[in-house]
């Protein structure tokens, strides 16, 4: 096991039926302001013909890449990598410029209107750090989610990725994101 | 993305912006050249240069979502921020545009009385002058195309991600000084000899011909490149492909932007480059196509500002 841990996540997406729980949960856990969400699903449109149809669901949020646009284009040095591969915010140098969210392929990021600053997905540090899981993860209803460390190779997150077909969103914009999708 | 995060102050910065730097270009070459026919539109250049750049400046810092936290970008430089980069630059392009500025003053402005403080210029003015304007020029051109680089070095907006908005924005700049310049020599035309008129009038309009071609030579390969680019780069390039911003496009900014200006600089030229008998210069054509440019070059960045972030990988 490697002396430093970069979290990251696994989605499942076939699991996902889209109740928002997710969605619900973050919120709550995060006091994310109305109308704005560091996660969300994305509906496909309806594939085939009667009977034969399909429809996917896809749970998106911060990627927390190795390669953040945001973090490279922050004026300020607000948005940063902390040791553990999580890409989170400094508020007090945040200036509200917004051009991490230009910079953002994936659109992760908000602006907080009250606060004045740029904010997303932290995988729930708060949480994560007392040994919790993220509140995303926990309330999920389908077992969407995994979530751990992708330096220790016996770690449940690890361990799926190696015995799954997985793909990564827009690798072309080099981000090198951490979240990993399984392919079925 | 959803919602437009950067609208009309963010707009009209990059056209002043732009604006300041290309107003100073022209200011720095002119005095440079030491040709008397052109001093007073140096002049004009020096006083005007500053104005619209604080303007924008001022439009950007009320846009930002906590305006009073802005000295935090003087406080690092983050070399991979072209943002970062560029404050400094304007901070410093600032500086020399408004001591430039001071500088072309008339003499019996030379002193400055605050209270009790005295400040006057001084003597070596003209040299003085000479190195500012030989420092500001190359600022002038950084400020003009870091405008192009803000939203070129995003990968995530494929609209904007080309080498190609850097130079288009920097040319547009200059034009876009050039009409200001324009507008200027006919408004102050009361005041000079017909050949001193006409020498200036020349100059601009063959400057700005050449611009506004270089423009055009910059969009084609601008769309030629998109069009056979990655699926996302040509998805981008519906927006003005007969997407939203089809027409402000093509017949708002390369229409009446660039295409009528050019006609009608050019058939004022037409006498020279035919080398007959001097023109007979129609003022309100020479307003109109100063006029033409700049709604031009405005309308240019309207569309860049909104289109690109209307493009995404997503789409």
């Amino acid at each position: 096991m490697s002396e430093t841990k970069k979290y990251g996540m696994l989605i499942e997406q076939s699991r996902c039926i889209n109740c928002k729980a997710c969605m619900i949960a973050c919120q709550a856990e995060n006091n994310v302001p109305l109308h704005k969400h560091r996660n969300w699903i994305e509906e496909s449109e309806v594939r085939g013909t009667y009977p034969n149809l399909g429809l996917d669901f896809t749970p998106n949020q911060c990627n927390h890449c190795d390669n953040p646009h945001c973090e490279r284009v922050c004026p300020t040095g607000a948005t940063f990598i902390n040791d553990d591969g999580i890409v989170l915010i400094n508020y007090d140098s945040c200036i509200g410029c917004r051009f991490c969210m230009m910079a953002c392929p994936y659109d992760a990021r908000y602006v907080d209107k009250e606060r004045g600053v740029v904010d997303k997905c932290t995988y729930c540090t708060q949480r994560i750090y007392q040994g919790r899981e993220p509140a995303c993860l926990e309330t999920c209803p389908g077992k969407v989610r995994t979530f751990g460390d992708l330096n220790d190779p016996k770690s449940e997150i690890s361990l799926k990725i190696a015995t799954h077909r997985t793909e990564v969103k827009y690798p072309e914009t080099g981000t090198k994101p951490r979240i990993y999708y399984i392919i079925d | 993305m959803h919602e437009v995060e950067w609208g009309m102050p963010v707009v009209i910065y990059l056209y002043f912006g732009g604006l300041s730097a290309g107003v100073f270009i022209l200011s720095a070459f002119l005095a440079y050249l030491r040709d008397p026919k052109l001093h007073q539109l140096a002049a004009f250049g020096a006083y005007f240069a500053p104005f619209p750049l604080f303007i924008g400046l001022f439009l950007l810092l009320i846009d930002l979502d906590r305006p009073l936290y802005f000295w935090k970008l003087f406080v690092t430089i983050q070399w991979t921020s072209p943002m970062s980069i560029g404050s400094w630059l304007l901070m410093f392009f600032s500086i020399i545009a408004s001591l430039y500025a001071i500088l072309w003053l008339p003499e019996k402005y030379s002193t400055l009385k605050l209270g009790k403080l005295k400040l006057s210029i001084p003597k070596n003015r003209l040299k003085i002058r000479g190195i500012l304007g030989a420092i500001g020029l190359p600022t002038g051109v950084a400020v003009g195309i870091y405008t192009g680089v803000l939203l070129g070095a995003i990968p995530a907006r494929p609209f904007w991600n080309t080498p190609m908005v850097a130079m288009l924005f920097l040319v547009s700049a200059i034009s876009t000084a050039t009409a200001v310049m324009l507008f200027a020599s006919n408004w102050m035309s009361k005041n000079k000899s017909k050949e001193d008129f006409h020498h200036e009038r020349k100059l601009l309009y063959s400057a700005d011909v050449i611009l506004i071609i270089l423009e055009m030579f910059i969009i084609v390969p601008y769309i030629l490149h998109n069009s056979i680019s990655t699926a996302s780069q040509s998805a981008s390039l519906d927006l003005i492909l007969g997407g939203e911003y089809t027409n402000i496009f093509w017949y708002g900014f390369v229409l009446v932007g660039l295409v009528i200006p050019l006609i009608l600089e050019t058939i004022d030229l037409i006498p020279e480059i035919a080398r007959k008998q001097k023109s007979s210069h129609i003022k309100f054509f020479g307003y109109l196509s100063a006029v033409l440019v700049l709604v031009g070059g405005f309308l240019l960045r309207y569309i860049f500002i909104y289109a690109g972030q209307a493009s995404s990988f997503g789409a």
